[in-house]
């Protein structure tokens, strides 16, 4: 094969290696194929159990210390301020989808 | 722009990393279907092969990713590492990104004149290792940072949530770092880097700080995403065949190693 042609060859695989991913990145979502996505959006929901002195559990919205998102790790913050917010609690559970992430001590 | 050629020896080199990565994934996915992962095709337009095909497959590419490595034949045992991926990765099922990268680089490194140096049989250009193809090579480590990147501009990843998952399941991952200062600051960092790899390996001056951080963020990478050994194995392997692909950007070989090269090897390279 002679180098003129090679060349173009060469030219045609470059345009494929741009093509193929960003035809796979503008039309389908992750778990994306051939588009070099090496993050696949998490579906984790972490939900927060506040538990009170009596051992009662209480399911807590992390919404109301600004955390709007339930699918958002906000670090040790959360638990700490849905704490400082609920002084009846003796502490805060974080679960991440059914397991248990952390459990932060009240006051 | 493009220079007409290219020295042989970091070719070859990527070539001796991309058969040893060969070699830990044949391995890899012909035990795959007796490790409970059974195999079924990518595509429902594809049939379903009896799991013994698939072991031929595997060794198949196991043996010829070991005359990549030792440089027997080895433009066509890459094109056959290559071919051996792809029919594992739609045949089989098992698609995955490090799969694909490996198939990608193995078929294109067929094209380059990757069997002039540190190989068992060299064999000899007169003139010497054409750059193109090696300058496509070069490229496609671009494109990938490029797109992993754009991939990664999301609520979820730049927010430190999906660094947070893979932390919360991680051996390696410290757990105080779980924190959203720390966990949004690596997320919008391992964009940015990744963008500036992809650039700055095309120019000299910028190359070992972009070489430097590329190595940093894939070694980050396997430390905070690993949930096991396997996984370990399995990003070391991504990241052999994405690093190693930096030896593709060296436009001229150090001086001592230059003349360590006996003449007929320097002329054909």
């Amino acid at each position: 094969m002679n180098r003129a042609l090679a060349s173009r060859l060469l030219v045609g695989v470059l345009a494929l290696e741009i093509v193929v991913p960003a035809v796979s990145l503008a039309t389908t979502s992750t778990p994306r194929h051939y588009a070099w996505s090496m993050f696949v959006e998490s579906s984790t929901d972490y939900r927060y159990v506040g538990e009170t002195t009596d051992g009662t559990h209480v399911d807590l919205d992390p919404g109301e210390v600004g955390r709007p998102w339930s699918g958002i790790h906000y670090g040790p913050q959360t638990p700490e301020r849905l704490c400082a917010r609920h002084p009846e609690l003796t502490s805060v559970t974080r679960f991440y989808d059914t397991d248990l992430e952390s459990v932060q001590p009240c006051g | 722009m493009i220079p007409e050629t290219v020295p042989g020896r970091p070719l070859a080199a990527y070539r001796i990393v991309l058969g040893l990565v060969a070699v830990v994934r044949a391995l890899a996915l012909t035990a795959n279907p007796y490790l409970g992962n059974r195999p079924h095709p990518l595509y429902s337009f594809l049939p379903a092969v009896p799991t013994p095909v698939w072991t031929v497959v595997g060794l198949v590419m196991l043996a010829a990713a070991v005359l990549v490595v030792l440089g027997v034949r080895a433009r066509p045992a890459a094109a056959t590492v290559g071919v051996c991926v792809l029919l594992l990765m739609w045949g089989a099922g098992y698609y995955g990104n490090g799969a694909y990268l490996l198939a990608t680089m193995s078929l294109l490194i067929s094209c380059t004149r990757c069997d002039t140096d540190l190989a068992l049989r060299p064999r000899r250009y007169a003139d010497g290792v054409w750059a193109p193809p090696v300058y496509l090579m070069r490229a496609q480590i671009t494109i990938v940072y490029v797109y992993a990147a754009l991939g990664k501009l999301s609520l979820d990843f730049l927010s430190g949530n999906g660094l947070a998952s893979w932390g919360i399941d991680s051996a390696l991952a410290p757990r105080f770092l779980l924190v959203l200062p720390v966990l949004v600051t690596m997320a919008v960092g391992a964009v940015a880097t990744e963008l500036f790899v992809s650039v700055a390996l095309w120019f000299r001056r910028t190359r070992p700080v972009a070489i430097t951080l590329g190595l940093l963020l894939h070694l980050c990478m396997i430390g905070w995403i690993s949930d096991s050994l396997i996984a370990v194995v399995e990003l070391t392997c991504f990241a052999a065949t994405t690093t190693g692909g930096y030896l593709l950007f060296v436009d001229r070989l150090p001086r001592f190693v230059e003349r360590r090269i006996p003449e007929g090897s320097q002329a054909s390279g």
